[in-house]
């Protein structure tokens, strides 16, 4: 069974890239370009994998969304992405469960090479 | 010359100076020594605004005159009969000593006496006694002597050795001004308008200070350090502006990445676009290009303090050295490691090694070829210090101020960020350490880090 990723991204150059990408690559994509959305969508679909932007527009960050996601779905495993360094996003990653923090401008194969690495 | 004993009835700024230096008795202090000091103070200011630079002249002036109204003070107790200053009056043996260049004229505007210095400096001799001043080396020299001494002898004269309160019994010019060599002075002329009414010409060397007298003393240091908390302001919040920049930047640089890639993928099975896929090859290089400029700049405004553990420095001296074995030797530089043994500092090992490495980089391309590096390590005052030392083409004083701040380059083309040195200051300071850069253009430079044995703190 093809494994879901939900890639939460407000960039929509990036966003349909990386979709396009890992649809390519054999996954089912979905995408939203807030948190609202991304909440909304990521009840529906159920992800096994989360990319998810660490700043997005509107009050909640990436994180906090990942963290919703993550109280629903115990065994998703959550990407954060941000132009910032992890350095400074630590103290707001705080608890959540991290399977990578991904470092823009990423290279689409090192995303593809991670979720496949984290979906063993 | 044997010490001279002085009481401590010098001004306070003096004696402060002093036991900067750490000399706690002030009577077992010898004058040279002051005038060495007060030079080295003006002297160490090269990488000053140029604002504080003549604070600090104006501040050493002071001193100078302080001293000059302690020496008048004297010479009225035993005042020569003729007028004229001979070197063997006991407190102008003070004089003879002194750092600073002093020549004495008197009210015929002949020359009457040079101090030792001012023999060495300014290229005089004993036949120069006696004759006028514009006949001697000086007033070729010192553009603008000859105007101070007539502006000095046109002021009124005061009758006795006390003055009325609020007026000085010595008027004062002082003019900064570079001679033919290339040495930059600080010349002041002084008159004592009362008996015995002579004019004397101090002329201090001002040139900024080679590589080992960027080896600072205390009163230095400590100039250094509030110096250095100004900059370490500048430079945080420059660095929280660039940082977000640089995450501004690095949103559409993923997207191009993204993109270039994707059509990269795009063209898989197309043997014939080879120019469309070089073409997409270089974006990618090019967005790796400022990815790499965009995370230096996110290192560089790092807020809190990176992860230590206690380690030995000099293990990443070595380390970085092995790191730029290459550029060594693509520029035939040689280098020379002399370490001593250190105890374990808290360090950011990778953040060091980079630091070091960017000053022996630095130190490596200070000049096209065959640059010969030191590279010294020892302990003083619960500080580890590293000096880099090299033969380079030296930093000239302009750019020395800058060397800090980010962005700053003199490289060409894609061979510099600008930002080498101000992720050194960054690591350094967050070490809770101290980075000092002396240069003297045409002849190297040296740079002295220092590191508390307890760095933990941000020394801000």
């Amino acid at each position: 069974m093809k494994k879901r990723v939900l890639i939460v991204e407000d960039e929509t150059n990036a966003r349909m890239a990386m979709a396009e990408f890992l649809a390519m690559a054999g996954f089912e994509v979905y995408s939203a370009e807030d948190a609202v959305q991304a909440l909304e969508v990521g009840q529906g679909c159920r992800p096994d994998v989360l990319l998810c932007d660490y700043l997005l527009p509107g009050t909640m960050n990436g994180v906090e969304v990942a963290r919703r996601l993550h109280e629903a779905l115990p065994d998703l495993k959550v990407f954060i992405m941000s132009g910032l360094s992890r350095s400074d996003c630590d103290a707001a990653l705080g608890a959540l469960p991290l399977s990578g923090f991904l470092s823009k401008p990423l290279s689409l194969w090192k995303v593809r090479e991670h979720i496949n690495e984290v979906c063993g | 010359m044997s010490s001279t004993p002085l009481e401590p009835s010098l001004t306070a700024s003096v004696i402060a100076l002093l036991q900067a230096r750490g000399m706690q008795d002030v009577r077992a202090f010898r004058p040279e020594t002051l005038a060495a000091a007060i030079g080295k103070r003006i002297s160490a200011t090269g990488a000053e605004s140029q604002r504080a630079y003549l604070r600090r002249l104006k501040q050493a002036g002071r001193e100078i005159d302080d001293l000059r109204d302690e020496l008048l003070k004297r010479s009225a107790a035993a005042p020569p009969d003729d007028g004229m200053v001979s070197a063997d009056w006991a407190p102008w043996l003070l004089v003879d000593n002194c750092g600073s260049g002093i020549v004495v004229i008197d009210s015929d505007s002949k020359l009457r006496y040079y101090n030792s210095t001012a023999r060495d400096e300014q290229a005089l001799d004993a036949e120069h006694l006696g004759l006028s001043l514009a006949e001697t080396p000086l007033v070729a020299r010192f553009d603008g002597l000859a105007e101070d001494v007539a502006a000095l002898n046109a002021e009124p004269l005061v009758d006795d050795t006390s003055p009325a309160p609020g007026e000085r019994a010595v008027s004062a010019r002082q003019r900064v001004l570079q001679t033919d060599d290339g040495l930059s002075w600080l010349l002041r002329v002084a008159r004592l308008r009362a008996p015995p009414r002579l004019i004397i010409v101090s002329m201090i060397n001002v040139t900024p200070p080679p590589p080992e007298a960027a080896e600072l003393g205390a009163s230095v240091i400590e100039a250094g350090d509030a110096e250095s908390a100004t900059r370490t302001t500048q430079l945080a919040s420059l660095g929280t502006l660039a940082a977000g920049i640089a995450h501004e930047i690095n949103n559409p640089l993923n997207a191009i990445m993204m993109n270039a890639e994707l059509g990269l993928v795009a063209l898989e099975g197309e043997p014939d676009a080879v120019r469309l896929r070089r073409a997409l090859d270089t974006i990618i290089e090019d967005v790796k290009r400022c990815a790499g400029l965009t995370a230096s700049v996110l290192k560089l405004s790092r807020k809190g303090a990176s992860a230590k553990a206690a380690g030995d420095f000099n293990e990443i001296v070595r380390a970085a050295r092995r790191l730029v074995d290459a550029e060594l030797q693509m520029r035939d530089a040689t280098i020379e490691l002399e370490l001593a043994d250190l105890p374990p500092l808290p360090l950011d090992v990778r953040g060091m090694e980079s630091a070091v490495v960017n000053l022996l980089t630095n130190a490596a391309s200070s000049a096209e070829r065959g640059v010969a590096i030191k590279v010294e390590s020892w302990c003083e005052n619960e500080e580890v210090v590293l000096r880099v030392t090299d033969t380079g083409a030296g930093i000239p004083e302009s750019v020395l101020e800058h060397i800090f701040d980010p962005f700053f380059t003199t490289r060409q083309g894609d061979r510099g960020t600008g930002l080498g040195l101000s992720l050194v200051h960054a690591t350094v300071t967050e070490h809770g350490g101290t980075i000092n850069v002396g240069s003297t253009f045409g002849q190297g430079t040296t740079a002295v880090v220092r590191l508390p044995f307890d760095g933990n703190g941000d020394r801000r």
